[in-house]
């Protein structure tokens, strides 16, 4: 039986979903303007480690760790692809060689090295695969390795919609 | 003499000419008993009884001689192997034997997920060891099937042999139609020559303790030259269909170094790798046919099963259920 509000529901539903997007991506650009914050941002789930200061030495600048250390606050939704059968045995950015049973991945900006989680948003399914390959400027946000997608079941999926989160 | 040595020329000729298999002619069981007798000391009547007790099995003839059917392409053969249910098998078997893996591994240089996986793929870790008694499998394949009689006389005359060793019943003893027997499947000659007691009860069972199990495959890999630390296989990609075609028509054994590979049609891909020697194999996936080189520990896998698909399968099984432990722990 048809409910006469489900139109409503699904838009207000995606309203709610450019909305939350809006703040995610607000809270990003935060955290890229305060390069030199000592602490992750409010959001992040990572417990702050307290390390014992010596009492006669007074925390300074100086002192803080070199930013690559920090944790790389990453979440983004996009499209998904994945590699050809013709990649397989090919070097990739950082001189590993890519196998299609790897759990690897191409992406535009993200470190190479970087973990990330990887959501198939319409099943819910996840996946951490490392970041090896760099993407070059496209409609996808992430080239999955063929064993990446498959695990993921985007392989016969009409929208490959994802969520690429990295790892601390 | 030179009469003699005319008669075996004349023999040779008619021989060739005849074109008479050397070994066609089934060896008769009584032949083989006397032969247990006389080089090993059997008691004829028992052995005599021993084989009246002994099925000849059809069912097994059956399979022996079924066609081979249409080959499955690798990944569908890949299916069967790399599962949901043995990967959660292999994870929760880590777990259970821990410490005999961590052992085998320091006494053999072999990594848990690789025993794991063999055992996996095998047995489904000792879920499937197989209901045919060996000595009916072994009298029915060593004196009814003449195209691999030899091969299974020398199986039968092992298992008979490591049996009296062990102090096990031959009649006892169970495994697969073709006389692989326990968790990792071992045929006779492999149970005498590989199997160890890794628990030091004074006898080597690979049907029911599974620390000798674990041991025995780990040796098994370590008596074959399993590399610790080495890598397995690499993805490659060759310069056209015909050097591909060329690489992998050898028979599989990891004899080129890697720059020879390169000069016969590999690929340069960096020069990481060229300490290593292996050779080119291909693989039906589903984007197509794709190549591999396979290094030393590859090839060793394939001796346990010789094929590269089979190698392929343990050793993908074995990442699966590495990663999954890993995430737990």
């Amino acid at each position: 039986m048809p409910w006469p509000f489900t139109n409503l529901l699904k838009k207000l539903n995606q309203l709610m979903k450019i909305y939350i997007s809006l703040i995610i991506l607000a809270g990003l650009l935060q955290s890229c303007t305060q390069s030199t914050v000592t602490q992750p941002p409010f959001y992040t789930a990572m417990p702050v480690e307290k390390t014992p200061v010596p009492a006669m030495v007074k925390p300074s600048i100086a002192k803080i760790p070199p930013a690559k250390k920090q944790p790389i606050i990453y979440t983004q939704r996009g499209q998904a692809s994945w590699y050809t059968g013709k990649e397989h045995g090919m070097v990739t950015a950082n001189g590993e060689i890519y196998d299609i049973y790897g759990l690897t991945a191409a992406h535009a900006t993200l470190p190479l090295g970087t973990k990330v989680r990887v959501t198939n948003i319409e099943k819910s399914r996840t996946l951490i695969v490392n970041i090896n390959d760099r993407l070059p400027s496209g409609p996808a946000l992430i080239k999955l390795s063929y064993q990446a997608a498959q695990k993921l079941g985007l392989l016969n999926q009409a929208h490959l919609f994802v969520e690429v989160h990295a790892l601390p | 003499m030179k009469l003699r040595q005319g008669f075996y020329l004349f023999l040779w000729i008619v021989a060739s000419i005849c074109n008479i298999p050397a070994q066609a002619e089934v060896v008769p069981l009584e032949m083989f008993i006397n032969n247990m007798v006389t080089k090993h000391n059997f008691d004829k009547q028992a052995l005599t009884q021993l084989f009246k007790k002994a099925k000849v099995k059809n069912s097994i003839l059956k399979v022996m001689s079924r066609p081979a059917g249409k080959r499955r392409p690798w990944y569908r053969y890949r299916e069967n192997f790399v599962t949901k249910k043995r990967i959660n098998g292999g994870v929760d078997f880590w777990r259970t034997y821990a410490n005999t893996l961590q052992r085998a591994k320091s006494t053999y240089g072999v990594p848990p997920e690789i025993i794991i996986a063999i055992i996996g793929v095998e047995t489904i870790y000792g879920g499937y060891t197989g209901n045919n008694r060996i000595i009916d499998a072994l009298k029915t394949l060593s004196f009814h099937y003449p195209k691999r009689a030899d091969f299974f006389r020398k199986e039968l005359e092992a298992f008979l042999l490591v049996t009296r060793e062990e102090g096990f019943d031959p009649l006892e003893m169970k495994g697969s139609y073709a006389g692989a027997m326990g968790l990792g499947q071992f045929m006779p000659t492999s149970y005498q020559n590989y199997a160890v007691d890794f628990d030091g009860d004074g006898q080597r069972n690979i049907w029911t303790n599974v620390v000798d199990a674990i041991g025995s495959v780990a040796n098994y890999f370590k008596q074959h030259q399993w590399q610790p630390g080495q890598p397995v296989l690499l993805a490659v990609q060759v310069d056209d269909e015909i050097a591909g075609q060329t690489l992998v028509d050898l028979e599989f054994k990891p004899q080129y170094s890697m720059p020879q590979l390169k000069k016969m049609g590999l690929r340069k891909l960096g020069n990481q790798y060229d300490d290593y020697s292996g050779l080119v194999f291909d693989l039906e996936t589903e984007q197509g046919k794709l190549y591999w080189v396979g290094f030393n520990n590859f090839y060793v896998i394939t001796r346990y099963n010789r094929s590269t698909r089979y190698a392929m399968a343990v050793y993908q099984l074995a990442q699966e259920i590495k990663s999954a432990y890993e995430d737990l722990h």
